[in-house]
């Protein structure tokens, strides 16, 4: 990088291009002498001198025709910055897809799913089923059937006394209706005495 | 000439190539050390780039500067390739020798010398002293094409002619008084 002339080096460089070292005033040789020397100028003077002569046979070289290539003016032709190309394809390929969107085999459209994962707080009611053997203790009478002999005197028509039921099975503790009378009570052939005819006759 | 640029008739671009292709054509061959057909590519090159960047045409300006300003952009663009360039380079130094074994006494062989030390000059310094001393463009011309300051016009040729004249020390005028007497 060349840095910018003081002012004697541009003094100076405005003598030697335009004046011999014996054409300068005597001043002028003065000043020239605290630059540099009198061979030296001369010397540069001479080369200064010399260029303006030194290409003369290249200035006579003879130039070809001229030939422009052919170019057409159709729009193909037209020359446009390379970012209009580029937005100009992007924009069909939008175009063509919003026009002719892409399917799948199974005719569905390609979408692309995102799942968004929240983690949020979820209160579950649970149920415990808790299984287990339930026993259950039914109590039932049997009875059974046992014929005994007993001696009649009187009432030969009297019906066999059949024997109290006793409970198989069955906690000793437990206070069980006396159901003998009932079960043996005579309530005749007819419904007449019957409470339960009621219940037929509304029915 | 604005309206010429402007037009699309191929009449207005055989008027001006015929104006400036020998002035373009010379530049190319003096940046180029010689090489006459790379001059002659560029010089087809150069119009090309006239036509197709018409619109960016200052009519306010030179059109001769302008196109001086595109060719010394496509010059620099050349003069960054390093391959190129390393050929070149190659080449001066193989002239040199050539020239070392030759009489210097004369003024042509000096010319050829000093031709050799303009060659080997950087862009830079080789574009500004080229565009002064055989194009003679004004300094603000030169400012305007190399796009750069008076200033740095004044100080690359400064730099450049000082270069040269170091370079040519060795053949001191004292030797032979009239390989440098002048007129």
């Amino acid at each position: 990088m060349d840095k910018h002339l003081s002012k004697n080096e541009n003094r100076f460089y405005e003598l030697v291009q335009s004046k011999n070292y014996s054409e300068l005033n005597s001043a002028d040789q003065k000043f020239v002498l605290t630059m540099t020397t009198q061979v030296d100028y001369e010397l540069e003077r001479h080369v200064i001198l010399t260029a303006s002569t030194l290409f003369e046979d290249e200035e006579k070289a003879i130039p070809v025709p001229l030939f422009i290539p052919q170019k057409s003016n159709g729009m193909l032709f037209v020359k446009m910055p390379i970012y209009q190309s580029l937005l100009a394809v992007a924009a069909t390929v939008i175009f063509m897809l919003l026009v002719f969107p892409i399917h799948t085999e199974n005719g569905s459209l390609i979408t692309k799913t995102e799942y968004i994962v929240k983690t949020d707080t979820v209160e579950i009611e649970t149920e415990i089923y808790k299984y287990d053997t339930i026993y259950h203790t039914i109590e039932k009478p049997i009875y059974i059937k046992q014929d005994v002999l007993v001696e009649s005197n009187s009432n030969p028509c009297v019906s066999p006394i059949q024997e109290a039921p006793r409970l198989l099975q069955s906690t000793q503790n437990m206070n069980l209706p006396d159901l003998t009378e009932q079960l043996t009570d005579n309530k005749g052939t007819s419904l007449k005495d019957d409470n339960l005819s009621s219940l037929i006759v509304e029915f | 000439m604005s309206r010429l640029i402007k037009s699309n008739d191929n009449n207005a671009l055989t008027e001006l190539y015929a104006r400036y292709s020998s002035k373009l054509l010379g530049f190319f061959i003096k940046m180029f050390k010689g090489d006459v057909a790379k001059a002659q590519d560029f010089l087809q090159d150069i119009f090309v780039k006239i036509i197709e960047k018409k619109h960016l045409f200052d009519t306010g300006k030179r059109f001769y500067s302008w196109v001086f300003t595109i060719a010394s952009n496509m010059c620099k663009t050349e003069f960054r390739k390093p391959f190129l360039m390393s050929i070149s380079n190659e080449a001066i130094e193989h002239e040199n020798l050539m020239v070392s074994d030759d009489n210097l006494s004369d003024k042509k062989s000096f010319k050829r010398l000093l031709k050799q030390k303009v060659h080997a000059l950087d862009y830079n310094h080789k574009a500004v002293f080229i565009l002064k001393f055989n194009e003679k463009f004004s300094l603000k011309e030169i400012a305007e094409i190399t796009e750069t300051s008076i200033g740095t016009v004044k100080s690359r040729l400064f730099y450049a002619t000082k270069k040269i004249t170091k370079e040519l020390q060795e053949y001191n005028p004292i030797n032979d008084s009239n390989l440098f007497k002048i007129n």
